[in-house]
């Protein structure tokens, strides 16, 4: 499986610890969401093209509390995690307080909206 | 207390004195109230029961003045299994799912104009499973919508069932069977209406479906008998003829009662010009199913006194809807029904028999069951609970339409409401028959283009009502109805300047009236 599927917190976790300091694309979807439908194989493409960004995929019904978390209102929505490569005694605080010492940085660092193919590769390009 | 006696008039006695019981009551359940609040119940200001077109404008509105406000929505399958998501009747099994395939009709109809326009198109199949995966799939998207809007304006959402324990507090029982506790300073019962069976008929339950699970089935509902002649029966039987599908209708006694039955008639009228097959005076007596997984109707007519039989794929009951209260427990908070319908008693408030509890939309009496006098009456009500407001909901000259393959529709009173309100001779009634434009080159049948404006006949002749049938019925409608709400006469319509060409200026070309005995058909420009 080149795009993960995620249904949980712990899942996502885990997917983003895996990752190391790789990019990390998670894509917002529903089976009942047309554009999706259409931007699926451009994602799978993607995720065969670009053998150092970690894909995964998160359908809204099946994990509501995922979508919840990350305020998720549009379908599709992309949101893409990088850990931070700098670590300074400022971001371990941070990490302890902020993340429960979980050392895991969980926020996405970009989002958007929609199923602009094009877009999505031009950000991945520049994020990755 | 002092708020809810106000809205009292003679007709709620009982309100008072329920109302002075249940201040009696409060008294003692307050302290006892406040001890149970304590045991790890949720408590919210506003609690709304059904998730629904009220239900949801009435929670969001009220989250919006800064309540603690909590939705509980629950949908019981039907006896098909069917279910379905946040939004209620309307988004779910309703208005959108039902605008939408009224759509798909239409545009088969378009089809077959599109050739006398020069389009070079052969008639072509219609595909139910593709039409319904579409529609589906918009509805889905809707009650994600729903439940964005919610935790956008931070409304707790639970999807349980709810029904009350006490009058100030609710259980739910998720679909697991999990238990929560939930109570409330007031609470609003927004619960709607399901389609009713009719149980006395051998093989109904078993063998027929109704609207509930026409939206959501994924192969196409083939050879239908549509039992009922409301608008729910007709708008669906419309469609299903339209989309190209063997259909009947069998309607008891007469065609979209309470509404204008000059135009109901015209409205049967025209789908029975367009193929859908009527069977009236008759009532059905059993369902069978066949062995080769046909339905057999047997039904009874009473003029001929002669029994008949028919087969089909799909039978659809559409004998009307009953209010969702059963389940309620509404006898633990000392909510009152109407004893014949089953809905919830309230007053011009929207408050039922117990002072701080409210029903609005389908499940309260009395009340129209559409979509935005819900919406409207639960954004009022919200607002005259947080101290907004005092304005009242009315529900006079609420527009409508039926959408029937010619639609139509209303504002105000029909011809024998304002006959049996004002005297015949008070009434005068302007009436035309005309023709769409794009009728004419399609070559289509216009006979019952139809339109009336029911006026007082005492100048400046206040219009009473209007009535509308004809292609985008509804579109045309709403603006009328801004001229009814102002108390528009027919004096000023008569000096309002048609656009042209459209359907909708023959309303104000209205100058024939039924009175003159003159022809009403327009004719030229």
């Amino acid at each position: 499986m080149m795009v993960q599927i995620i249904k949980d917190m712990d899942e996502l976790k885990t997917f983003l610890k895996a990752a190391g300091s790789k990019l990390v694309v998670v894509e917002f979807s529903a089976k009942w969401c047309g554009p999706c439908q259409k931007i699926c194989p451009l994602v799978h493409a993607m995720s065969l093209q670009y053998r150092n960004v970690m894909f995964a995929n998160v359908d809204v019904d099946d994990s509501r509390d995922l979508a919840q978390i990350y305020h998720v209102k549009v379908i599709p929505t992309f949101q893409m995690f990088k850990k931070a490569q700098k670590v300074t005694l400022f971001s371990r605080l941070k990490r302890a307080f902020c993340c429960n010492g979980s050392g895991i940085v969980s926020k996405p660092i970009f989002e958007f909206c929609g199923a602009d193919a094009q877009k999505l590769e031009a950000k991945i390009r520049e994020l990755m | 207390m002092a708020a809810a006696l106000r809205g009292a008039g003679g007709r709620f006695r009982w309100r008072i004195r329920a109302a002075a019981a249940a201040a009696a009551a409060a008294a003692v359940g307050g302290v006892r109230g406040a001890t149970r609040r304590a045991a790890g119940r949720q408590n919210y200001d506003l609690l709304v029961i059904g998730g629904g077109s009220g239900g949801l404008a009435c929670a969001k509105e009220a989250a919006q003045l800064g309540k603690k406000v909590a939705v509980v929505d629950y949908v019981e399958p039907s006896p098909r299994g069917t279910r379905w998501g946040l939004g209620g009747t309307c988004v779910n099994v309703g208005c959108i799912p039902k605008k939408l395939m009224h759509q798909a009709a239409l545009l088969g109809g378009m089809v077959q104009d599109a050739p006398h326009y020069g389009w070079a198109l052969q008639p072509v199949p219609h595909d139910w499973a593709t039409m319904a995966e579409a529609v589906q799939n918009h509805v889905k998207s809707l009650n994600w919508g729903h439940r964005v809007q919610l935790q956008d304006r931070k409304v707790t959402y639970f999807n349980i069932k709810a029904s009350f324990v006490d009058a100030h507090t609710v259980c739910g029982v998720s679909k697991g069977g999990k238990e929560t506790l939930l109570s409330a300073e007031h609470i609003i019962i927004a619960t709607g209406g399901r389609p009713r069976y009719p149980t006395h008929i051998e093989g109904a339950l078993e063998y027929g479906i109704t609207s509930d699970d026409l939206f959501w089935l994924k192969e196409s509902p083939g050879k239908t008998l549509v039992v009922g002649a409301s608008y729910v029966a007709l708008e669906c039987a419309g469609f299903l003829t339209g989309l190209g599908l063997d259909t009947t209708v069998m309607i008891r006694s007469i065609p979209l009662r309470g509404f204008d039955q000059q135009m109901s008639s015209l409205v049967t009228e025209y789908m029975a010009s367009q193929g859908t097959r009527f069977l009236r005076g008759c009532t059905p007596s059993r369902v069978q199913r066949l062995p080769d997984g046909q339905l057999q109707v047997t039904w009874e007519d009473p003029s001929s006194g002669k029994e008949d039989t028919g087969t089909f794929n799909t039978v659809l009951w559409a004998i009307g809807r009953i209010p969702e209260t059963r389940s309620l427990n509404l006898e633990k908070a000392g909510v009152h029904t109407s004893p014949t319908s089953q809905k919830i008693l309230v007053d011009a408030l929207e408050t039922t028999s117990v002072p701080h509890i409210y029903a609005i939309g389908d499940v309260a009496e009395g009340r129209p069951e559409l979509t935005p006098t819900a919406i409207m009456a639960g954004k009022l009500l919200a607002q005259r609970l947080c101290g907004q407001s005092s304005d009242v909901m009315d529900y006079e000259n609420v527009p409508t339409t039926v959408f029937t393959p010619l639609e139509y529709g209303c504002v105000g009173l029909s011809e024998e409401e304002a006959v049996a309100r004002h005297g015949e001779e008070h009434v005068e009634v302007y009436h035309a028959y005309y023709k769409p434009l794009e009728f004419t080159v399609a070559e289509r049948d216009a006979s019952q283009c139809y339109i009336k404006m029911v006026c007082l006949r005492k100048p400046p002749q206040l219009v009473l009502g209007l009535h509308f049938l004809g292609p985008n019925a509804g579109e045309v409608t709403q603006g009328f109805a801004l001229g009814i709400k102002c108390g528009a006469s027919y004096a000023q319509v008569m000096r309002t300047v048609g656009i042209h060409p459209t359907c909708a200026e023959e309303v104000a070309k209205l100058r024939i009236s039924k009175r003159s005995g003159l022809d009403p058909t327009v004719t030229g420009c």
